[in-house]
């Protein structure tokens, strides 16, 4: 695996918080980092902890995801390439609100809460890159809020469904570019699995899907959109 | 201490043989967490126990006002009462010295240890450690080493 030694010669850094960060705050963040390989399955941090650092992602993808009262899984987001993990809990002082595992073997960069700090302070628009970024993901959480409270489960779904396409692009075939399980699809909608597997099923008889195992390709991204009432 | 030798760290912790399986199952569904400096928080007073930590090496300290210190060193759980408690930390616990690792344990982790024999002989232990250690607050000593 190409492992980045210094992050300015990072592949990822030009779509990261990073980006824009001046060349003191690179070397600074470059020499205190440890990279780290995770394997498919593998937690990165837990709800709960307080770490005391940042994970920049270089390579993989890994969802975010709560657990709730009855030990179900309720995935939030998935964190891919260029994204950070972790630096909401630093900032806020507070235990991390999520659990970080890597969907496929991960490629990572631990970034100490000193160093982090210290950049921050050093370079204004990293900062803003970072308030930017919370901000973000304060409004894509009010979506989901939204949507959990006023969508139904099909609704949802094609929701969902967008989002990965977005997120994680096609592969050569047309399919969506992450093998979730339909469990892991469940946990994202917020509902069972039963339940996405027959919506699965309609949608792709409706013809707005086709699949092929745990694969999935969207064919009418419109009408999803519709469906979803998802307008971009 | 790197990100790669978990295994190899959790093996010298523990008092007896542990399959590789095991431990490697333990270092999937663990995360590790490096400490850098003194005083850095493993758990602040009210912090919900969704998990605890399980010292690798260095030392952690339970910061009790107005009383003894409880130090925890490697093979030492923080935060294991409140968390089959299913409640909130008591007490704030600090990295007491330069470099600390920990693994966090969750509920899915640990469910999974206790499934092992020899862990849960361990994690009894371990529970018995934190009764030992807060009947030991009523004697007057400067420190309570685990």
């Amino acid at each position: 695996m190409d492992t980045p030694n210094h992050c300015q010669f990072c592949a990822q850094h030009p779509d990261s918080a990073f980006h824009g960060l001046n060349r003191e705050g690179l070397e600074e963040i470059s020499q205190l980092k440890t990279c780290v390989s995770f394997k498919k399955g593998q937690v990165l941090m837990h709800e709960g902890a307080r770490p005391q650092g940042v994970y920049c992602l270089h390579r993989g993808k890994v969802k975010l995801f709560t657990l709730g009262t009855e030990g179900k899984e309720q995935i939030i987001r998935f964190v891919t390439k260029g994204d950070l993990i972790g630096y909401r809990s630093i900032l806020s002082d507070e235990p991390i609100s999520a659990s970080a595992e890597a969907l496929e073997d991960t490629f990572a960069c631990y970034i100490p809460k000193s160093s982090f700090f210290k950049v921050i302070e050093d370079n204004p628009k990293f900062s803003l890159n970072l308030l930017k970024l919370s901000c973000h993901e304060l409004g894509e959480a009010g979506k989901m809020i939204t949507s959990l409270a006023q969508k139904n489960v099909k609704e949802r779904l094609a929701e969902i469904l967008l989002i990965l396409n977005t997120t994680f692009g096609v592969d050569e075939e047309g399919y969506i570019d992450i093998n979730l399980t339909r469990e892991e699809i469940a946990n994202m909608v917020g509902t069972a699995t039963e339940s996405v597997i027959r919506l699965i099923s309609e949608l792709r008889k409706e013809g707005y899907i086709r699949s092929k195992g745990k694969r999935i390709a969207l064919e009418d991204r419109s009408a999803l959109r519709q469906m979803a009432s998802v307008f971009e | 201490m790197g990100f790669l030798n978990i295994p190899d760290k959790i093996r010298e912790i523990i008092p007896f043989e542990a399959s590789a399986f095991v431990v490697e199952e333990i270092t999937l569904q663990s995360s590790f967490i490096p400490f850098y400096g003194a005083g850095e928080v493993l758990f602040k007073k009210g912090d919900q126990a969704l998990g605890f930590y399980w010292v690798l090496s260095g030392e952690a300290e339970i910061i009790i006002p107005g009383k003894r210190s409880i130090i925890l060193s490697a093979g030492a759980m923080a935060g294991l009462d409140s968390f089959l408690e299913g409640g909130t930390l008591p007490f704030d616990v600090v990295n007491r010295g330069q470099h600390l690792n920990c693994l966090f344990i969750d509920r899915r982790c640990y469910n999974n240890m206790r499934e092992h024999h020899e862990f849960n002989r361990y994690m009894n232990s371990m529970v018995m450690n934190c009764l030992k250690s807060y009947r030991n607050l009523l004697v007057p000593a400067p420190r309570t080493y685990l």
